[in-house]
């Protein structure tokens, strides 16, 4: 698996204390990536520590294949939390600076900075100063250098925090382009919904540490676990399906009306082949089926683990 | 900032950072009360400096011709009482340089005007970039503004383009403040001579820039070393004190950049390039002192 991020321990300390703790993580080339915890459990100092801001205490990391002493500045973007621009400096010179800077001719920083103020929709504010910015305009500037040029890899932490639902869906709209043109985007969020619907893959960590990481199905449980509600109590259900080559185990709920079932991987068959079996087992048993939720939601998983 | 894969690569990237973010900070330090507070705060000294040196000039200009051209007398004097107000003023002068009769015979052949205002430059420059400058590298550390930069550019990009930003913005004062000196004393002095006044303001002027260079630096060091905007502003002023000081022991007085001063002034073209290289030579070292702190802490 080609990744953009490795980290290997590393370990952040605050007078003495670990805010991040022996963190080791992997994020796949050209994935969503999303990284999850309380508040409090180090995701913003990881950032940090990813964009070369912070030096781990202990540990390695490489970002593009790249150690952290050497981070490959240009390719890679990031939406820092709590960082502002130059308060006198309007939004366009600042976005055509950093533009510049990331190595874009002056043509091309002028255009790149009206594409990214169009998409976060503040082409009418581009002559507001730094000073003069809302709390929601200065997140929007800070998105919008985070999508100056093309880089490999793009840092979000908490990108839609504070936006209002039109920018927060633009927000989205924007990381699923930016991750369709083979960009690798790692992003922080507390809206769990949100991370379940943009990532393929996530972490979670707490108090520094990696609880665990995964791809969203297996973090949900999409691929090995489906909830069914009967219409009718059906005493029968869970024994009609214990029978199937691809049923772990299924247990049926003291009132009789969820059938909670949990599948394997079966050589030549899918996850959906192996429910659809379920389905016409039960029917067969006589059970009505009102309901079928696949795994949990992402929200329930990371209650469970955090 | 895509890295070369050569040396030279790298360094002309480098240098092209170093220019875009001098340039931003530059435009920045000129729309915001920065720049108007430097050359505000200079231009008033020059204007001051140059009224009150005209002022001494009408007063005092006959004595010292006197001296001037009998310090050109290249033959015993033999008027007795003006050879002894020549050498009077000269050792009285040579009191303020160290002993060097030389110099100060070599001081008087430059108009008292510009030397008024060279004098004041070397000493109160200094204290101008502490006092606009103190907030230097911190700055951007405290507003994390610092970060937006460096996921572009290197820290070392960062350091020498504000530095290299706030040298333009001190070297661009001085020459405003020498425009207001020229056409105050022009208009006010009927000795003026504006084509020697100019050829000597340019040559103090480029001498400016080391020692600029080297006192900017050291702001720079300062200005990483400490977090806070009035903490760094006093660090600087006791850093300046204390090289001031340093400056006068005997023996350990090389060790401050104040102890090369005086050769700027020097009628010899080594001690002038000597003073300039001494400047040169501190402030890279405060420099690299500076880009060491930024370096290896956190932003």
């Amino acid at each position: 698996m080609n990744v953009a991020i490795r980290t290997e321990g590393i370990t952040k300390r605050y007078n003495g204390r670990a805010v991040v703790d022996r963190l080791s993580f992997q994020v796949p080339t050209g994935s969503i990536y999303g990284f999850l915890g309380p508040n409090g459990a180090g995701k913003t100092t990881t950032f940090a520590i990813l964009c070369g801001f912070l030096r781990p205490n202990e540990g390695s990391a490489e970002v593009l294949g790249r150690p952290l002493t050497d981070i490959p500045r240009g390719r890679m973007a990031a939406l820092p939390q709590d960082a502002r621009f130059h308060p006198e400096r309007t939004l366009e010179d600042s976005l055509r600076f950093m533009a510049e800077l990331q190595g874009l001719s002056r043509d091309k920083a002028r255009s790149e900075t009206d594409r990214v103020l169009a998409a976060v929709e503040l082409s009418d504010s581009k002559k507001v100063r730094g000073k003069a910015l809302s709390h929601g305009m200065g997140k929007r500037f800070g998105i919008a250098q985070a999508f100056l040029g093309t880089p490999e890899l793009v840092l979000l932490d908490e990108p839609t925090e504070g936006l209002d639902p039109r920018n927060a869906h633009t927000v989205r709209q924007m990381i699923r382009a930016m991750a369709a043109g083979h960009s690798t985007v790692l992003v922080s969020s507390h809206n769990l919904a949100e991370v379940e619907d943009l990532c393929d893959h996530a972490a979670i960590i707490d108090h520094g540490r990696l609880v665990t990481q995964a791809s969203i199905a297996e973090l949900t449980g999409q691929d090995r676990q489906v909830l069914i509600s009967l219409a009718s109590p059906c005493d029968a259900a869970a024994a009609a399906v214990r029978a199937l080559e691809a049923v772990v185990s299924a247990t049926l709920s003291t009132d009789g009306l969820t059938l909670t079932i949990a599948f394997k991987a079966v050589p030549g068959k899918s996850i959906d082949q192996a429910i659809s079996e379920t389905l016409a087992a039960l029917l067969k048993a006589g059970a009505t089926v009102g309901n079928i939720t696949r795994g949990h939601s992402l929200e329930e998983r990371f209650l469970q683990l955090t | 900032m895509i890295p070369g894969t050569s040396k030279e690569g790298l360094v002309v990237h480098l240098l092209k950072d170093v220019w875009l973010i001098a340039r931003f900070d530059l435009v920045t330090a000129i729309r915001t009360k920065r720049a108007l507070l430097a050359i505000l705060v200079y231009a008033l000294g020059a204007f001051l400096t140059a009224a009150a040196l005209v002022q001494i000039d009408a007063k005092i200009g006959d004595r010292l011709e006197l001296v001037k051209s009998m310090a050109n007398v290249s033959v015993p004097l033999k008027v007795e009482g003006q050879a002894d107000q020549s050498t009077s003023v000269v050792k009285a002068l040579s009191f303020l340089v160290g002993g060097d009769e030389d110099l100060v015979l070599h001081l008087l052949q430059i108009p008292l005007v510009v030397l008024g205002f060279f004098w004041t430059t070397l000493t109160f420059l200094p204290f101008l970039i502490a006092l606009v400058s103190h907030d230097l590298v911190n700055i951007e550390v405290r507003n994390r503004s610092a970060r937006f930069i460096l996921l572009r550019t290197s820290r070392a990009a960062l350091l020498l383009g504000k530095t290299v930003s706030h040298l333009l913005l001190f070297l661009s004062v001085t020459v405003v403040s020498n425009l207001v000196l020229c056409a105050y004393a022009w208009n006010a002095s009927p000795s003026f001579d504006l084509w020697i006044t100019s050829r000597l303001l340019l040559r103090f002027w480029l001498l400016t820039i080391p020692y600029g260079f080297c006192f900017l630096a050291l702001t720079a060091l300062v200005s990483s070393l400490v977090d806070g905007g009035a903490a760094s502003l006093a660090a600087n002023a006791i850093a300046l004190i204390a090289i001031s000081m340093l400056s006068m022991n005997d023996t350990i007085g090389l060790l401050s950049p104040s102890f090369y001063k005086l050769g700027l002034w020097s009628p010899r073209f080594l001690d002038v390039l000597g003073s300039s290289a001494a400047f040169l030579v501190f402030g890279t070292l405060f420099l690299s002192g500076a880009y060491a702190r930024l370096r290896g802490r956190d932003l």
